[in-house]
């Protein structure tokens, strides 16, 4: 198993190295490059401009600009001091986790990120279980009642909600919970946005912290909910026609024992795989989401990021998402060969 | 990643292939007829596609949308006429600045608008501030009315005083119309802008020029509008919307009109002066009338339902032009990896594991945000970033294609590989590209909206469904049909090419019982 999980590792380095490339380049292909909106400040004097650009070694090639902002630039005496001394960089690069500065907060990436993870996280988990607390189940009782008003309703309603705009779900769920339908005190019944306020000193209640959760959750989570009841039904649409399952009913026992016990738990094994593709969903659907329902998340940060120009922000979240991205992928492929052993041997 | 990866089934192409002797074309679309739910949804797409296409005409003959509308906010100015603005004393402050929208009215003709351009020249500015600036944007399809704003925003405007704006609404011919603003601190002020308008014979709709001046003194405002590329204007009107809404303003404020035009009826206050609110923009939603918008107009007055038309022309064509490009990529490069395999194939699966393993919709936004494309650009990086999965969908059918007999056969006859390709492999992919298309334009579209939605897709004022949702939150209270209907008709336009796609998927599927 160790070896597996090491293979697969070791196979997501290229890939990684690959999308750190790649992001670097997106980032000097855009007009004007990294450095564009920092030289055209109007305040700069145009000596301040020429010190700048030096400091930032933009004019050097790019495959040296690269490998700064990958290994840092401590280890050249490229910069001088005021007294024409050369003297180390300050810069510890990406894969010491130095992301530098953001260019509008002027305070380092890497705490911007961390104040904003925390909203991110609570969302992003409270979507994937409401899809697979949901999606699970009904793609369950939809295999089980296969041909039945409820099973077609289901796929019917599943292909809707892939067909629906995930942004118009979530304004119109506003609109309905947070507009039209009045609470006890006159407004909407739910807030149409933002987290639940939190200060070290005051917790709000669950139930607040949940009615700010819920909407954005459903958004976020929809897609993975249609994803998983669709997908789960045809699992144990597969897994009953195996034969371990003709043994269970020749052996007698009840069909609520072979469709919940035998069936389900095999018809489970496959969804293991999906946690991969679940986080991508996730944090893609995240900027979306997060930028309607004013949630102040990373998906919010990097909109903002994005308006702004601010490009430090844009090079981290592009390598922020893929990191967790494949991540995602190896566990779940390492979970897939934890439980089916058939994997792993393959 | 085993499992994401499956390999498409071979399929069993039995005997029904050759049932009474049809082709496999033929027995999907045999099979198609008996499918009613997928026979509405290609008529339902067909309506949507037609009335795209028709917009134009539909926007002028059916709809017949005039946007003669009275907004109570306008008031109407004689030629020639002065209206005063008296500000409470209290508020003699200095101006700060000088808005200038102007949105020409509808016409008869085209629709296409290959330049709209202004420019703001200021004279004299003597305050330390001075400087002019102006944004030419171009408000879109369906645009109502050509007015003249100005605007004062820098300062927050107190309630409480009564008269605060001017307005001067007149249609104009077409041709050329100045229009000078005087202001001062008694009822002769000095000029503070001269606007002149050129409406080109062969003008349409649908420009905003948005100036704004900023200091104090003499300046000249200049907006020269439009230089249309369109059909014949034989006639057509524009307006002129003249607002002044400062407190900051010069306790005085005359406007002259310097043409004789028609003007029509005219409303004013006791002293002579236009009784306006402040607010030209934040009324123009009006709701759905059957007598005048079908679908009501949005905030700055224009029809919804014309706009939706349009924006279904930039949608539906978006996604289709890029759904063609990937397509093409995707096929090309799966018939290659399948059809030699070694080391080709294995460069391809590499590439495609790659970048399936990174969150596309991020990776896009950030291209489109950093680059900033125009709608060519933004297909083409739509069509480069979506080839990966049909690539792979073509590829596993190559491979299997490849191993049947026919292909054997042919090989050892001697028919040359691009003969074997394009006539015996193409054709048998068709299946696969009909279905891959169908859903990959609803796919794109759902991606377009949603980029369009964040501000970086299609920008506006071009229209598309989904950025005709950007501003959506703030029309909850004022005019929820704009929150509605682009949603939808992105929701069932999406749908109905699912439905397409999974109905042509079992037409073509001959291994299917039903």
């Amino acid at each position: 198993m160790a070896k597996y999980i090491a293979r697969r590792l070791i196979q997501a380095i290229p890939t990684l190295f690959l999308v750190t490339v790649l992001s670097f380049m997106i980032i000097s292909l855009a007009p004007g490059g990294p450095t564009a909106s920092l030289l055209l400040n109007p305040s700069l004097t145009p000596q301040d401009r020429v010190r700048i650009a030096e400091q930032l070694g933009v004019n050097d090639p790019w495959p040296l600009q690269y490998l700064r902002w990958l290994i840092g630039d401590d280890w050249e005496w490229r910069i001088r001091d005021n007294s024409g001394e050369p003297k180390p960089g300050n810069r510890l690069g990406i894969l010491r986790l130095d992301f530098g500065y953001s260019f509008v907060a002027n305070r380092r990436v890497l705490d911007l990120f961390g104040e904003r993870l925390g909203a991110t996280l609570e969302l992003g988990i409270a979507a994937l279980l409401f899809a697979l607390c949901l999606g699970v189940p009904i793609g369950i009782l939809s295999a089980v009642m296969r041909g039945s008003l409820f099973d077609n309703s289901m796929r019917v309603l599943a292909v809707i909600i892939n067909a629906v705009p995930n942004f118009w779900l979530g304004l119109m769920l506003i609109l309905l919970f947070g507009v039209i339908i009045k609470g006890p005190d006159g407004k909407g019944l739910l807030p149409m946005g933002s987290r639940c306020p939190t200060t070290l000193a005051t917790c709000p209640p669950l139930h607040e912290r949940l009615n700010h959760l819920l909407l954005p959750m459903i958004v976020l989570g929809g897609g993975g909910l249609a994803g998983y009841s669709r997908y789960l039904r045809a699992s144990m649409l597969d897994v009953i026609g195996q034969d371990y399952i003709r043994t269970a009913r020749a052996k007698g026992l009840t069909d609520r024992a072979v469709w919940f016990v035998h069936g389900a738990r095999n018809a489970l094994i496959p969804l293991a795989t999906f946690l991969g593709p679940a986080i991508a969903g996730v944090w893609g659907g995240a900027f979306v989401t997060e930028q309607i329902f004013s949630w102040p998340g990373i998906g919010r940060l990097t909109l903002q990021s994005l308006t702004a120009l601010d490009y430090p922000m844009i090079m981290a979240v592009t390598v922020f998402s893929a990191v967790a991205t494949i991540l995602g992928f190896i566990i779940s492929d390492v979970l897939y060969a934890l439980i089916d052993p058939r994997i792993r041997f393959n | 990643m085993a499992a994401r990866s499956r390999v498409i089934k071979l399929k069993d192409q039995g005997d029904e292939k050759y049932y009474e002797g049809l082709s496999l074309l033929q027995l999907a679309l045999r099979r198609l007829r008996r499918d009613t739910l997928t026979l509405i949804a290609m008529a339902v797409m067909l309506i949507l596609i037609s009335l795209a296409i028709l917009a134009p005409v539909i926007e002028q003959n059916i709809l017949n949308v005039s946007y003669s509308r009275t907004d109570p906010n306008n008031a109407f100015l004689p030629p020639g006429g002065t209206a005063r603005l008296v500000y409470l004393p209290d508020h003699r402050y200095r101006s700060q600045g000088l808005n200038v929208v102007v949105m020409l009215d509808r016409g008869a003709g085209g629709r296409e608008i290959s330049e709209a351009h202004a420019e703001v020249q200021a004279r004299q500015l003597t305050a330390k501030e001075g400087m002019a600036n102006m944004l030419v944007a171009h408000a879109s399809f369906g645009t109502p009315s050509f007015s003249v704003f100005l605007d004062d925003q820098k300062r927050p405007l107190a309630a409480r005083v009564g008269v605060n704006s001017i307005s001067n609404l007149l249609e104009v011919p077409v041709g050329k119309h100045t229009l000078t603003f005087r202001r001062g601190t008694s009822i002769e002020g000095e000029v503070l802008a001269t606007l002149d308008v050129e409406i080109a014979p062969e003008t349409l709709t649908t420009a905003v020029l948005f100036g704004r001046l900023e200091g104090e003194g003499e300046a000249a405002l200049r907006a020269k509008a439009f230089s249309v590329n369109s059909r014949d204007l034989a006639e057509g009107t524009a307006r002129l919307h003249v607002i002044h809404t400062s407190l900051s303003a010069p306790r005085a404020v005359n406007v002259r009109i310097l043409d004789r035009v028609r003007i029509p009826e005219i409303q004013f206050g006791e002293d002579g002066s236009a009784v306006v609110e402040r607010g030209l923009f934040t009324t123009g939603i009006s709701a759905m009338d059957a007598r005048t918008h079908v679908l009501g107009t949005d905030d700055l007055g224009r029809d919804h339902l014309a706009r939706l038309l349009y924006a279904g022309q930039v949608s539906l064509s978006i996604a289709f032009a890029a759904a063609i490009i990937s397509i093409l990529i995707g096929v090309t490069v799966g018939i290659i990896a399948g059809f030699y395999g070694g080391l080709i194939d294995d460069v391809v699966n590499l590439t495609i594991a790659t970048i399936s393993s990174l969150p596309t919709l991020v990776i896009l936004l950030i291209l489109v945000a950093l680059l900033n494309p125009g709608p060519e650009v933004l297909v083409l990086v739509l069509g480069l970033l979506g080839w990966f999965g049909v690539c792979r969908l073509v590829r596993g059918e190559t491979l299997s294609i490849r191993a049947r007999e026919y292909i054997v056969s042919a090989r050892a006859i001697g028919a040359p590989v691009s003969r074997i390709m394009f006539v015996h492999v193409l054709p048998n992919l068709l299946s696969v590209v009909i279905v891959a298309l169908a859903l990959d334009i609803g796919n794109l579209i759902l991606v377009e909206s949603a980029l369009s939605f964040l501000g970086f897709g299609i920008k506006p004022p071009a229209a598309s469904w989904g950025n005709m949702l950007s501003n959506a939150q703030t029309f909850f209270t004022k005019g929820v049909h704009l929150v509605i209907f682009p949603g939808l008709m992105i929701s069932v336009t999406v749908l109905c090419l699912y439905i397409i796609g999974d109905g042509l998927r079992d037409a073509f599927d001959p291994t299917l019982k039903r």
